[in-house]
């Protein structure tokens, strides 16, 4: 049954990136960003299905089994916030878009502010912190389909899943990822409902389910949390994370371009909040009720999958294991296209562009199997892992993006500098050279990107006053 | 000249709106009182978590009026 539904699911996606194919024509425009024509349903699901990947499926429930109920604020609240970027970043880069032909984020930042150099250096950076996020998608789809076989195949599923989904890119571009966007968001809102209502009913009721877990462990139902994680610093460092440094996924950017009309973005804006208010609260609660149970896994991240495989009939594991792959392959394929989008467009090369854009998207695929089978793993958690690599690395290009977008007078350098500056501060966050006072890696590299960006532009400001 | 000026400030206001919305959003989100205590449980949740839940709804209410009156131009 497990394999059926499975199977049935690739059929489908396979079946939609075809028509995808049959139906776009033979523009960059049309293949890297489908004609810019999503309207407001499929722009909001398309957007929901790319931002919630395996760090929403697996890597949230294992926060949630080892800090408690904290997670959903600093989870739910955090991303409920994120479309104030909408209104900030994706309204104008979509106008920006439009007027000027932009396609990828590196384009429009170095675009905007004069240089060529600038936009190489977003581009790497992009790149290089997008990579890990790859990583996590294909290392969770080798769990899932772990969870469904009952055996150990991580790496085998990781790279049997990554070359699948690097076909989809292929074959489909934006238009089939936007298309497969929507089965997937679907699916995946389907299987963590039915993934909590079944484990609850597993565990006799969701009051009875909470209070086993409260009576085996009652910190993870007050803030700080177990070992004191949840401190103020962390708290507000997490809410505000999410609304800096979302935009700046260069799947996210790109999806800006994609909208029809600023109406397409704008419903989005209070749509995304709606969902976030009950989905995330689905993952947050297995994880949590599962220090009821005597379910260990060993890796939080398998939590979600062991709970429902332990409380839940065949079927429902099989449909929520599928609902989870829909989530982190309609992440990838995002991904996987927003990076070779980037790497056609920005690296110079001018001719047969969408030729090199498929096959940019292998050769990635390729990477990433190369670091799958060398043993490189999400070690501490999706969770942490992301948090101290691809967040921290890809916040770090915010105040150089709203310089591009809102001060187009700020001197190229001062950008330049920012984001050398943060990056810096990051590798100095990893070494432990650089104290980060309780705050969370991204928030201190962002600080930092600031104040250089700011300090920069104040002494280019007075320099060049006092030459004139 | 003044119209151009009148548009800006009502540019101005318009995202000062968005921000300061977003902002005590945020500091609404630390409910510090709640802190270090063991919580009752309503229905299944602690009750503080409820007071999370309210505001990412809240978010949603205030983002949905901010899109509908203060989105800027088409």
């Amino acid at each position: 049954m497990n394999w059926v539904i499975l199977a049935g699911y690739v059929a489908v996606l396979a079946a939609l990136s075809i028509l995808a194919r049959k139906k776009a024509s033979s523009s960059p425009e049309e293949f890297f960003l489908a004609g810019r024509s999503f309207g407001p349903v499929v722009l909001f699901l398309t957007l929901a299905a790319t931002n919630f990947s395996a760090f929403f499926f697996l890597g949230f429930a294992g926060a949630a089994w080892k800090y408690g109920f904290g997670q959903y604020a600093i989870m739910g609240l955090g991303t409920a916030l994120v479309p104030v970027s909408f209104y900030f970043i994706g309204r104008k880069v979509w106008k920006l878009g439009k007027e000027k032909g932009y396609l990828t984020a590196p384009e429009l930042i170095g675009g905007e502010l004069g240089s060529p150099f600038l936009r190489r250096l977003v581009l790497v950076v992009m790149v290089v912190f997008t990579v890990p996020y790859l990583l996590t998608q294909a290392l969770g789809a080798g769990m899932i389909l772990s969870s469904l076989a009952g055996i150990d195949l991580t790496r085998i599923g990781a790279i049997v899943i990554i070359l699948l989904i690097g076909g989809v890119v292929v074959l489909g571009g934006m238009r089939g990822s936007a298309w497969t966007d929507v089965l997937q968001g679907g699916l995946m809102i389907l299987a963590m409902l039915a993934a909590v209502f079944f484990v609850a009913k597993g565990l006799g009721g969701f009051q009875t389910a909470s209070q086993k877990a409260y009576a085996a462990s009652p910190a993870l139902f007050m803030r700080p949390g177990p070992d004191g994680f949840f401190t103020p610093q962390k708290w507000f460092s997490f809410i505000i994370l999410w609304s800096f440094v979302n935009p700046l996924f260069p799947q996210l950017f790109t999806r800006f371009y994609t909208a029809r009309s600023l109406r397409s973005l704008r419903v989005s804006t209070w749509l995304y909040p709606l969902l976030v208010s009950f989905l995330f609260l689905a993952p947050v609660l297995i994880g949590v009720w599962a220090n009821g149970t005597p379910v260990d896994p060993g890796k939080p991240d398998m939590i979600l999958p062991a709970m429902v495989a332990g409380y839940a009939p065949g079927w429902v594991h099989a449909l929520v294991m599928t609902g989870a792959l829909a989530a982190l392959m309609s992440t990838a394929d995002s991904q996987l296209l927003a990076l070779s989008t980037m790497l056609a467009r920005d690296a110079g090369i001018d001719r047969k562009q969408m030729f090199w854009g498929r096959v940019l998207t292998l050769g990635l695929c390729l990477l990433v199997v190369i670091l799958v089978l060398l043993g490189v793993d999400a070690k501490g958690g999706i969770f942490t892992f992301l948090t101290q690599t691809t967040f921290a690395g890809l916040v770090v290009l915010t105040p150089a993006t709203v310089a591009a977008l809102y001060f187009k007078k700020i001197p190229k350098w001062a950008a330049i500098a920012s984001i050398i500056a943060g990056e810096a501060s990051v590798v100095g966050i990893w070494l432990g050279w650089l104290p980060t006072f309780g705050l969370v890696d991204g928030i201190v590299a962002l600080i930092v990107a600031v104040i250089v960006l700011t300090g920069t532009w104040l002494f280019y400001f007075l320099f060049s006053r006092r030459k004139r | 000249m003044i119209k151009k000026r009148m548009i800006n400030s009502k540019g101005l206001t318009k995202k000062l709106g968005w921000l300061t919305s977003w902002m005590v959003l945020v500091i609404l989100s630390l409910d510090f009182f709640n802190w270090d205590r063991l919580p009752r449980l309503l229905l299944g949740l602690p009750g503080w978590l409820w007071w999370e839940v309210l505001l990412v709804l809240l978010t949603a209410l205030v983002f949905g009026l901010l899109s509908r009156f203060a989105w800027g131009e088409e």
